[in-house]
């Protein structure tokens, strides 16, 4: 018979858990953002948006997936770069940004 | 009634210029052979992107994701590479632009570092030039460059929208051309109404020299081709956006043979477009694929000995020699 009122605090530990690490690997690790890039169909795109993109202080790396329209941005430990500073490179590039997208990884990819 | 048939007259006439437009005429070229694959070898690529070939027929390709340049004898066997990634002389970061002068020397223009390099035909660096901005001198995505019979150097910038002129040294010259799209409609009926935007640019990609030292350049997003005499006076122009022969989307590579007659890469339409030195349509080969004589993306080409037209073939990490019928006119 399992106690129901450990089972509430687990679920609870769970959650609390699960929302901190983000944070967690924000302090210690590397941001990585994506961001859609609408209209991207050439390598003449793609090396613009890496290019516009790679310029960005805090950026570490860029890898643009042509198949998907998507840019992601590798940040160095620590740094943040704002979704207007993502908008405005993108723009920069010949192209529209589309949503903005931020995860954290401790080792990064 | 009449008004009728007037109308399925039309309808037909249209039908068959469309079709006519859409078929592949009888090849220029005998044969084709390939060299190159995906990978990091001596003769492998990795997003092979730009094409020369110097006076005795040595081929050299920039192989950007690779950040090196590989040179190759005329069918296509492994000479040598020089280059890796980073921003010392001698490094690249996208050599995305190839050129050789009358004394072999090769010249590279990098997309992302903004500057070009000059090395001797055997790879080894003789001087850079440029840094990023709007300067004269300097660059935003030097795309391609070109040499004419002085040596004089045109670099063409994809993000600044203008061509800049350089002596052998790098000194500037002059420069012409700024940012003017052409509406979509307008380019695609380019063959009844003139486009407009004459000496303006919309992320031009490539430049060729041709006879009497005409400047060609491959407006990428304006699908077109402008020419212009070597001190940037308009001469004339061809093109607009779509599928039937003559048209374009987004044009790419071009070269330019010693009687003037003009090969442009069609990047979208995956095939190459064969013009008279006036820009009078001759015929089209190609189509999406990886067998012989189809691409997935040609980015560039460039004329050599023994009437060969080398392509870049970018998506499929190679290169296609095809052997012209006639001497390249």
């Amino acid at each position: 018979m399992i106690n129901k009122k450990a089972a509430f605090w687990t679920a609870v530990l769970t959650v609390f858990l699960l929302q901190g690490m983000p944070s967690v690997f924000a302090q210690d690790g590397k941001e990585i953002i994506s961001v859609k890039v609408k209209g991207m169909f050439c390598p003449f795109c793609t090396y613009g948006v890496e290019k516009k993109l790679k310029r960005l202080k805090g950026v570490a790396r860029v890898k643009v997936s042509l198949k998907q329209g998507v840019a992601k941005l590798y940040l160095k430990p620590g740094a943040t770069v704002s979704d207007a500073t993502i908008n405005q490179a993108v723009d920069d590039a010949g192209f529209t940004p589309g949503p903005i997208t931020r995860s954290a990884t401790k080792g990064g990819e | 009634m009449k008004r009728f048939r007037t109308v399925w007259v039309f309808m037909g006439l249209l039908f068959v210029f469309l079709l006519h437009g859409c078929l592949d005429e009888a090849p220029l070229f005998s044969g084709v052979d390939v060299f190159g694959k995906k990978g990091t070898g001596p003769g492998e690529f990795d997003e092979p992107y730009a094409i020369a070939v110097d006076g005795t027929g040595r081929v050299y390709v920039g192989d950007v994701r690779n950040h090196r340049v590989q040179q190759f004898d005329a069918d296509g066997n492994f000479i040598r590479q020089w280059g890796r990634q980073g921003d010392a002389p001698g490094e690249f970061e996208k050599p995305s632009g190839l050129a050789v002068d009358s004394l072999g020397n090769v010249y590279v223009s990098d997309y992302d570092l903004d500057r070009i390099q000059k090395f001797d035909a055997d790879g080894r660096f003789l001087k850079q030039w440029g840094s990023s901005g709007k300067e004269h001198g300097q660059f935003d995505s030097p795309g391609g460059v070109a040499v004419d019979s002085h040596d004089n150097l045109y670099v063409i910038e994809t993000y600044n929208h203008r061509l800049q002129k350089f002596d052998s040294e790098g000194n500037f010259l002059r420069t012409w051309g700024e940012y003017q799209p052409i509406h979509v409609v307008r380019s695609f009926f380019a063959f009844l109404v003139d486009p407009g935007a004459e000496g303006n640019f919309n992320y031009p990609a490539r430049i060729a020299v041709g006879p009497q030292d005409k400047v060609y350049v491959s407006d990428a997003y304006n699908n077109r081709v402008q020419v212009f005499t070597p001190d940037g006076k308009f001469l004339f122009q061809w093109g607009g956006v779509g599928l039937l022969g003559g048209q374009f989307r987004v044009t790419a590579g071009i070269a330019v043979g010693a009687a003037g007659r003009v090969y442009v890469a069609d990047f979208y339409n995956h095939r190459i477009e064969v013009f008279s030195g006036q820009g009078s349509y001759i015929a089209k080969w190609g189509g999406r694929g990886g067998e012989p004589g189809r691409f997935n993306a040609p980015t560039d080409l460039a004329l050599g000995s023994r009437n060969r037209l080398y392509v870049v073939d970018w998506g499929n990490n190679r290169v296609q020699i095809f052997h012209l019928k006639n001497a390249p006119s």
